[in-house]
């Protein structure tokens, strides 16, 4: 059943306040180039990779 | 008919990676999804779903959208974090609204300070379990003589589901009673026996209790299992299996309506579609795929055991519709439905996301419009997206009905072609119509052309690039940590290296972006749920909302219920 309700405040187009700006602090410096960038992953994906793996697991997927 | 006017929305499944600062003890998965919710609570207003067939644990944003934890199986604390969009009309407003769901949840899950917490966009994890994107479309389901036969149908077969579900119901409760008791008993007497002979120290016999009666009689958390965790398999079984004839049906149900006709000409698109939002996989035998989902799908759109078919068209909603004592006849009878799509991936890539749900709606209204009457059919059509995605050549012709075998690239053209004369033929299209079919013809001549130029506006191509150029010759733990870190929402994440590097294209702004984290689309349901939300968010009013319907209960119990698609006075 549809009907309009009658609200203590009217539902208008409020003006919200716009989100804190993130404080996430980088985790790497970004490189500049794409040289720069490839060599960075190159680095990285070595680090621990099996440990990494086994982070990234979701028991029985999802859907 | 009106091109790119119907309501079209994504899910995405996020998985989550967490490696705490400090303490070994890593928290579950449903606790980080409440640090998670919970901060977001901070920057939006929000409000509780909570209406009938919902049933997952969750939240609605006053941007319109929602976020889901969606749990693993139907116990314990393991899961993904769930975001769906605000629903939309045109795909740049739906890119837009998805982009605004990454930032909001990847910004907060960064931010939440407890540890190292991230999510990833994909669609497979480390072992291919299988997750990810869902695409909505409202689409035509029936009309005529065929919207009454769907609706005879469940008047016919509602009878017969209650029927079934309350046997299935006694038989699943007499099981549980049954195991309950003999676990108990011999449960028990292990437990008895390895106090009296083992002396356990207190937190050993918390393991104990865990292992043997399950993990809610030691935490009293309402999250985790009642029952020990060698019965979650055989449970879920019992469940697949007593739902199975009703999902069945109602395949069959829907087989019989328009919309079957609209997705058999779809699906060879859907196939081919794979060169453009396919955004890469890196198997186990280390070799790269288009897309990670062609692999997983099990039937097109035979939804058999539910969980399990992972069918490329899912009829799971419509069963939802009636799973509780109230079934939403409303929706469920109606003659424009949702099509849910599960074929494609969760993209990085700006112009892939785009170009997948662009093409797709074109492709849409162009087929309910009649401009594509006879589409290329795919003989084997699992066989064609698994032969599509493991050749990233693009090369392989699969097969189609009438004896010719077509590439990908050249279906795709096909699709352009047809959408193109669509367009041209239309009064007043859009002026996005243009746009996307300048992207979509773009892309596939790069696609044979120039490849490279594609680096950072095709995920397959940026991944296969990457595994190429810095992942060559490194053993095949370090490559999939290429192919998984890729999708990483964070500052480290591959794609946000070379996103920070300004290596890949946009196709939204920031400030487009920025906005929709807070506000909600226009000319959409999402409007007015947002405004409601907004209103009685943190006052003494209940709200309960849904997709479709809104309940507003006051103080002293007064229940005031909102169709969202319906006009009001004040809109």
């Amino acid at each position: 059943m549809t009907s309009a309700i009658a609200t203590t405040r009217p539902v208008t187009e409020d003006i919200p306040q716009p989100l804190p700006a993130s404080s996430a602090p980088s985790a790497l410096p970004q490189p500049a180039t794409l040289a720069e960038v490839l060599q960075a992953i190159r680095q990285d994906c070595l680090v621990q990779p099996q440990v990494y793996l086994e982070e990234v697991r979701v028991p029985f997927g999802g859907e | 008919m009106k091109i790119f006017d119907r309501l079209i929305g994504l899910e995405t499944e996020y998985a989550i990676r967490f490696r705490p600062h400090f303490s070994t003890n890593r928290p579950t998965d449903h606790q980080l999804y409440s640090f998670l919710v919970g901060a977001l609570k901070r920057k939006l207003p929000t409000a509780s779903p909570g209406l009938p067939g919902q049933g997952k644990e969750g939240v609605f944003l006053a941007n319109g959208g929602a976020v889901w934890f969606e749990r693993c199986r139907f116990a314990g604390q393991t899961g993904l974090v769930e975001g769906s969009t605000p629903e939309c009309r045109s795909p740049r407003q739906l890119l837009i609204c998805q982009r605004a769901q990454d930032r909001l949840l990847s910004e907060t899950a960064h931010t939440a300070g407890i540890g190292d917490f991230c999510l990833l966009k994909n669609c497979r994890d480390s072992q291919g379990q299988s997750y990810g994107a869902q695409e909505n479309y409202e689409a035509t389901l029936a009309t005529g003589w065929r919207l009454l036969l769907w609706r005879a149908g469940w008047i016919l077969l509602y009878p017969l589901n209650v029927i079934q579900f309350i046997v299935f119901i006694v038989l699943l409760v007499a099981l549980l009673a049954i195991l309950f008791l003999a676990n108990s008993l011999l449960g028990g007497l292990v437990y008895a026996l390895v106090r009296l002979i083992a002396r356990p120290s207190e937190a050993e016999c918390r393991r104990w209790q865990e292992r043997i009666f399950g993990r809610f009689w030691v935490t009293r958390d309402d999250a985790d299992a009642p029952w020990p965790p060698w019965l979650e398999e055989p449970l879920f079984v019992v469940l697949q299996l007593g739902l199975t004839p009703f999902f069945f049906v109602v395949s069959l149900l829907v087989g019989l309506t328009d919309l079957r006709r609209t997705q058999q000409r779809l699906t060879a698109f859907l196939a081919s579609r794979a060169v453009l939002g396919g955004s890469g996989w890196l198997d186990a035998e280390g070799h790269f795929h288009l897309t990670e989902k062609a692999e997983t799908r099990r039937t097109v759109w035979l939804e058999t055991i539910p969980d399990f078919s992972r069918p490329v068209f899912s009829n799971a909603h419509f069963c939802k519709m009636v799973s509780s004592f109230w079934p939403r006849w409303k929706e469920l009878l109606a003659s424009r439905q949702r099509m849910q799509i599960s074929l494609g991936d969760s993209n990085l890539c700006e112009e892939a996301e785009y170009l997948r749900v662009a093409t797709t709606l074109l492709v849409l209204d162009a087929i309910e419009a009649g401009a594509i009457g006879t589409a290329p059919t795919l003989r084997r059509p699992l066989r064609a997206f698994r032969q599509i995605s493991r050749d990233p050549t693009l090369t392989t012709a699969v097969a189609v009905r009438g004896g010719r075998r077509m590439t990908a690239l050249e279906i795709q053209r096909w699709y352009l072609d047809a959408c193109r004369r669509f367009v041209d033929n239309a009064a007043n299209p859009p002026g996005e119509t243009h746009e996307v079919l300048r992207r979509w013809a773009d892309v596939l001549d790069r696609l044979e052309t120039d490849r490279s130029s594609l680096v950072g506006r095709l995920d397959w191509v940026t991944k296969q690039f990457l595994l190429d150029e810095a992942g060559a010759d490194l053993p095949y733990t370090a490559r999939k940590k290429i192919d998984l870190r890729y999708h990483e929402l964070s500052p480290g994440g591959y794609f946000s290296r070379l996103e920070a590097a300004g290596q890949t294209t946009t196709v939204a702004t920031t400030d487009e972006v920025a906005q929709a984290m807070r506000l909600p689309p226009s000319s959409s349901p999402a409007l007015r749920r947002a405004r409601y939300i907004r209103e009685f968010s943190g006052s003494n009013t209940v709200l309960r909302v849904g997709w479709r319907f809104l309940e507003v209960i006051k103080q002293g119990g007064k229940k005031t219920t909102i169709d969202l698609h319906e006009p009001l006075l004040w809109d």
